[in-house]
């Protein structure tokens, strides 16, 4: 029986690739955590359990004055948090707005069509277009790889504490990403439109254009607002490096221990957050509304 | 220019004993057939035989390995560049499935139509800013196929026989000498089949329009089509007016032997 079993047409082994890579991914998860020390125990005994405790219920009831009036820092705390709201924001959207352009730019020079697809180059045209295209998708890779905040670090050394550094800092990998999304979604997107459009008479720029980014765009778009949200935190959170986004004010009061100002800076960003998610939505409905027939 | 090249002139499309293979695959096998400029076509045959290698063929999307192909009096293999643009824009396809772009509206996909005769600048212009008169010009374009009402709509808005509807236009937009639709009835309901081959055979008489089909419904080819050719395994299984054609023709032309079964 055992042997007939083993016969059947196209049965898979019992120790195959997939369940040796499941067991191997196991291992790791063993090894990683006794690395790390991942023991309940050293959690209970080392956490400040008073401090958290504070900071915890202090979510309760979020700051709307200074909880200590008397440092430098005069004005009113609910215009202050207003001004945060509006750096970060200018912040993420600078920085959005040149990655769109960086990131069109590197989706188009990024994708396999442009170079190999639509042309169908031959011969030593075709070895040229590898490497121009291996060559691109290396400098993505190199500058996605990087994190924005040692971007960040790098432009503040060179440029200084002005606005430019941060939004520089955001915009060099958000670009890489973004135009590592794109172009996948222009080398993923129907063949048959363009071979139709070939057919038609039309020259492979014309395809590219009329026929590949109208079929992507809103594909592009839904990522873009997801990427504008990761650009608010970005913003936000290089606000610890000096920008004077929600995160430097986040730091300040923070380390003073005001933690309701901490969670009035918390929930600012929230509503950013779902602000931006509301407003995607509501651009996604409208560019994917198909007809029920 | 030789005198084959002129007999070839008078015909919309002529092929002479050609071949396509893909690798080891033979799509055609030494394909005679001459269809003159107006006449009305069906091709028939089943699955895989090779009918949709045909339309490219006459199509220039693909040239044939061994043989000619004239595609009114040009030949695909001796032009390049904006000529064979300008070959393929002379001919209109309208594609099984439409290959429209969804996010886009009515009027735009209609205006690819003309892209074949357009530099880059010319169609963005004409993509971006449609001006008056193209607009109408795409208006008049789909009155004629019955849905003028959808000039401005979404694309992906539209229920399937509307979309093939504007793939026809497209198709037209080009101002073609010859329109060939790939399977247009495959997949509909026969209200539907019917009204879309009324409305291709209607097109074609009003413009002088060469039209070939290619379509499994024999007796929707037969009502529509004066003239049948059956495809089979790659080569011309027969070439006949549709009268010539009996229900035994059809039963053999579809017949399945057992190689056939094991290909599909």
């Amino acid at each position: 029986m055992r042997e007939s079993s083993l016969a059947l047409p196209g049965k898979r082994a019992w120790l195959g690739g997939r369940r040796v890579t499941l067991g191997l991914l196991l291992v790791a998860g063993v090894i990683a955590a006794w690395v790390v020390r991942l023991d309940p125990r050293v959690l209970i005994a080392d956490a400040q359990w008073h401090q958290l405790g504070k900071f915890l219920s202090a979510a309760f009831s979020p700051a709307l004055v200074y909880e200590d009036p008397t440092p430098a820092r005069d004005g009113v705390f609910l215009r202050e948090i207003g001004e945060a709201i509006y750096l970060t924001l200018v912040y993420a959207a600078g920085a959005i707005g040149l990655s769109v352009i960086g990131g069109v730019a590197f989706g188009l020079a990024g994708s396999t069509r442009a170079w190999l697809g639509l042309a169908r180059p031959v011969g030593v045209w075709r070895k040229v277009a590898w490497l121009g295209f291996t060559c691109v998708r290396a400098v993505m890779t190199l500058l996605r790889s990087v994190h924005e905040i040692v971007w960040a670090i790098v432009f503040l050394q060179a440029l200084g504490a002005v606005p430019l550094a941060a939004v520089i800092a955001i915009a060099i990998p958000y670009s890489a990403t973004l135009g590592k999304v794109f172009s996948e979604l222009i080398d993923e997107a129907s063949p048959e439109i363009a071979e139709t459009l070939r057919a038609n008479g039309a020259s492979v720029v014309q395809v590219y254009v009329f026929g590949l980014l109208p079929t992507v765009f809103p594909d592009v778009l839904a990522y873009l607002f997801y990427r504008f949200e990761c650009g608010l935190r970005s913003a936000a959170v290089l606000g610890f490096f000096g920008a004077p986004t929600l995160g430097y004010y986040l730091a300040l009061s923070w380390g003073e221990r005001h933690y309701h100002e901490v969670w009035a800076y918390l929930y600012a960003l929230l509503a950013l957050i779902v602000a931006v998610d509301t407003w995607g939505g509501v651009v996604r409905r409208r560019l994917t509304t198909r007809s029920e027939s | 220019m030789n005198s084959a090249a002129a007999a070839a002139q008078e015909n919309a499309f002529e092929l002479g004993n050609a071949t396509v293979r893909f690798g080891d695959t033979v799509a055609l096998q030494r394909v005679s057939l001459a269809i003159a400029e107006g006449e009305r076509v069906g091709f028939v045959g089943p699955s895989g035989a090779g009918k949709t290698t045909l339309l490219r063929l006459l199509n220039a999307s693909q040239l044939p390995t061994e043989g000619t192909a004239w595609l009114g009096g040009v030949s695909g293999e001796s032009v390049r560049g904006d000529q064979l643009r300008a070959l393929r824009s002379s001919i209109g396809l309208v594609p099984q499935r439409y290959h429209l772009v969804p996010s886009l509206r009515v009027l735009h996909n209609v205006l690819m139509g003309k892209l074949g005769k357009q530099g880059f600048l010319a169609s963005m212009r004409s993509l971006l800013l449609p001006n008056q008169e193209e607009q109408e010009a795409v208006h008049a374009l789909l009155e004629e196929v019955g849905i003028g009402e959808k000039l401005f709509a979404k694309t992906d808005t539209l229920s399937g026989g509307q979309q093939q509807r504007v793939a026809i236009a497209r198709a037209l937009y080009q101002r073609p000498r010859a329109l060939l639709a790939d399977e247009p009835v495959a997949s509909v309901d026969p209200t539907r089949a019917e009204a879309t081959m009324s409305l291709l055979t209607r097109l074609s008489g009003e413009s002088k329009l060469t039209l070939c089909v290619s379509l499994h419904d024999r007796a929707l080819a037969k009502r529509h089509l004066p003239r049948l050719i059956g495809i089979r395994a790659g080569q011309v299984f027969k070439d006949a007016p549709s009268g010539a054609w009996s229900d035994a023709d059809f039963e053999a032309l579809y017949h399945l032997d057992s190689s056939a079964l094991v290909d599909a």
